[in-house]
């Protein structure tokens, strides 16, 4: 008995959209009925979030010539080329492509700096992306240079019923560090805090700078080291591919819609050694789904 | 009647009932209460006046058979009552849709021909955890599928929209595996039999393929002595290729090489020994990361889609050495995993969770 003569498309469509986007690729593969039914638009379609449509034409990047792809390219072409959203377009919108759920980034326009407010160019000022070619490319048209500072203090924030729900997700810092940057040695507080609960909000440490960073020669000392604080103490970094810096500040779990009409706030400070600082390149905060471990 | 008589009759013992027949012929009568859970079947009665009587019996469509049927009427039976709770319907349905995957397949058609979509939303949740997880050729099995796709389908070079090298250099081999494949229907017009037996499972051949069979084969297409010389000089030449091959460690450069040489399908069968050597070696795992891994210094520009033969030979070797290489590092089942790697790529973004450093820590 072949089931795809008792079953028609539009059944097998539907049960392939109640399975993965890896197992839609992986069953186009079967036989030829179901290669139909897993490429159709039915099904990427459920695969894509609920709201994409509103998404893409609020976006004022080319949403006609994204409208002509078909579900599956669209739903690939979002997981790997981030789209600009939001009021001045400091706010940047993908799939992650595993669930296909939304992964935002907030720009450093997006974010509140403290002294970074652009009035201030002595402590902060505001590069546009084009104009530095040492710093890695932004999706962005600025990002925040830290020339000097003592009092370190970023935060972002943003309102949780953008975000896909009932998805867990964790919040990065994105930057990157210039030759010749100095205070970072010590750790920066991170923390992340949903705004209408009590509880959460703990710092922990992050070290934005590890020694190995800076080309020291004792390398096998420094990576000894590190595996020491990253037990113990606080956060390490890791490079993208996109070869900006990315550390985590923290994560949290993001339930239905209905009951949560709050925001999340993301901290990343250092006001307490109070030591002079500079040399950090603010790309932004990316949110995006974390894996159950 | 008196006013008597009619007291005694109960309005809850009065229930219609509807005519239904199935394809098979075979009617029956249901109450009437619960075949309108049906849509297709309210309609009828409704719209047509269907189902009064026998002779007016409802045909039902030809996808519904009796055991279906009565399957049907129980779920109907139960979820037409008004009273009861979410809990109570979740869970027989829960208890409902545990049935063996060919009888919830015929469920869904029989459901969704009576377009009945709660019970075809159930039944496809359940087909779909059955099919999650799964390989192409475990779900051909489950299902008694026909794997008729062709093996150029199933190489069907994805959209390569983020310049990725690694999906370059898997362009280029699918673009030569498409290109042996075509040689290998030209052997198809030979001799049918054995070039389908030989060829069938390309994916599953062994590395080793014997010397001597080769020869065998081509002493069967030229048909023994009238072209005995020909034999000899293509043979004695595929020996050199085959000692060139393995001091090389089977690099397919003789392949491509000798496709320029010779115009007939008798090197293409050459070929076909070269082509197993590009199979990873069984018992080698690949991991993302595995392949992640790997440098590519070499940006290599040109289209996807060329063939070969207009490239330098040395460039060309050093392409093709990375070809193999990467292909050597996949899963043996990967004309299937290629199409999840190539979809999927990198898994999720590159965070290792532990914070761990990453290699391109040298740029």
């Amino acid at each position: 008995m072949d089931i795809t003569r008792t079953l028609p498309e539009e059944c097998i469509a539907k049960i392939i959209s109640g399975t993965s986007p890896r197992d839609a690729c992986r069953l186009s593969l079967v036989s030829r009925a179901f290669e139909a039914a897993a490429t159709s638009n039915f099904v990427w379609e459920r695969f894509l979030p609920p709201d994409y449509q509103e998404i893409i034409s609020s976006s004022s990047s080319s949403s006609a010539s994204l409208n002509m792809l078909t579900k599956k390219n669209l739903y690939f072409h979002l997981c790997d080329n981030s789209i600009l959203i939001g009021n001045s377009n400091n706010t940047s919108f993908q799939i992650d492509k595993l669930s296909g759920k939304k992964c935002l980034m907030l720009a450093a326009r997006e974010l509140s700096i403290i002294w970074g407010a652009g009035d201030t160019p002595y402590y902060w000022n505001w590069i546009s992306s084009t104009q530095s070619p040492v710093l890695p490319k932004s999706r962005f048209s600025e990002v925040a240079h830290l020339r000097s500072v003592c009092w370190l203090e970023i935060k972002g924030r943003i309102e949780t019923k953008i975000l896909s729900p009932k998805t867990k997700y964790g919040a990065y810092f994105i930057y990157s560090m210039e030759n010749g940057c100095y205070g970072f040695q010590t750790p920066v507080k991170v923390s992340i805090r949903l705004e209408n609960e009590v509880e959460g909000g703990d710092a922990i440490n992050a070290y934005l700078n590890p020694r190995i960073w800076s080309g020291t020669h004792d390398q096998q000392q420094s990576n000894e080291e590190l595996l020491q604080i990253n037990q113990q103490d606080g956060r390490l970094p890791i490079r993208r591919e996109d070869m900006w810096m990315e550390i985590e500040i923290g994560e949290f779990f993001n339930g239905s819609q209905v009951d949560n009409h709050g925001a999340v706030e993301m901290c990343l400070k250092e006001v307490q050694v109070l030591n002079g600082k500079s040399g950090l390149v603010v790309h932004g905060i990316e949110l995006r789904p974390k894996e159950e471990s | 009647m008196s006013e008597f008589d009619m007291a005694v009759i109960q309005p809850e013992m009065i229930k219609s009932y509807i005519w239904l027949q199935t394809a098979d012929g075979s009617i029956q009568q249901v109450e009437q209460e619960v075949a309108m859970f049906c849509p297709m079947i309210c309609h009828e009665i409704i719209q047509k006046g269907m189902g009064s009587s026998k002779t007016y019996a409802i045909s039902l469509p030809q996808r519904v058979n009796p055991c279906m049927l009565s399957l049907i009427l129980d779920y109907c039976r139960f979820h037409q009552v008004t009273g009861r709770s979410n809990k109570e319907r979740k869970s027989f349905d829960e208890k409902f849709i545990r049935m063996d995957t060919k009888r919830l397949c015929e469920l869904t058609s029989a459901a969704d021909s009576l377009q009945l979509k709660p019970l075809v939303d159930l039944t496809s949740r359940a087909l779909a955890r059955v099919i999650e997880g799964k390989t192409p050729e475990e779900i051909r099995e489950i299902f008694h599928l026909p794997d008729d796709l062709t093996e150029e389908e199933k190489l069907e070079p994805l959209k390569n929209s983020t310049d990725d090298p690694r999906i370059r250099l898997l362009n280029r081999l699918y673009a030569r595996k498409r290109k042996e494949l075509k040689e290998r229907e030209h052997l198809k017009e030979v001799d049918d039999n054995w070039t389908c037996h030989m060829f069938q499972n390309v994916e599953t051949e062994e590395e080793h393929v014997d010397d001597r069979s080769v020869e065998d084969l081509l002493s069967f297409i030229n048909g023994g002595n009238g072209d005995s010389k020909v034999l000899k000089t293509s043979k004695s030449k595929k020996k050199n290729r085959r000692r060139k091959e393995q001091q090389k460690n089977a690099s397919v450069d003789e392949s491509i090489e000798s496709q320029g040489k010779d115009s007939n399908g008798l090197n293409s069968v050459c070929n076909g020994t070269g082509v197993d050597k590009l199979h990873p070696h069984p018992g080698e795992t690949s991991t993302l990361p595995d392949v992640e891994d790997d440098t590519f210094p070499h940006k290599v520009e040109f289209d996807d889609g060329d063939i070969d033969d207009e490239i330098d030979p040395a460039l060309k070797e050093k392409i093709d050495r990375e070809v193999e290489d990467f292909a050597r590092r996949l899963n043996s089942d990967w004309p299937e995993r290629m199409q999840e790697i190539l979809s999927l790529g990198q898994e999720g973004r590159p965070v290792n969770e532990n914070g761990s450093l990453r290699r391109y820590a040298s740029t």
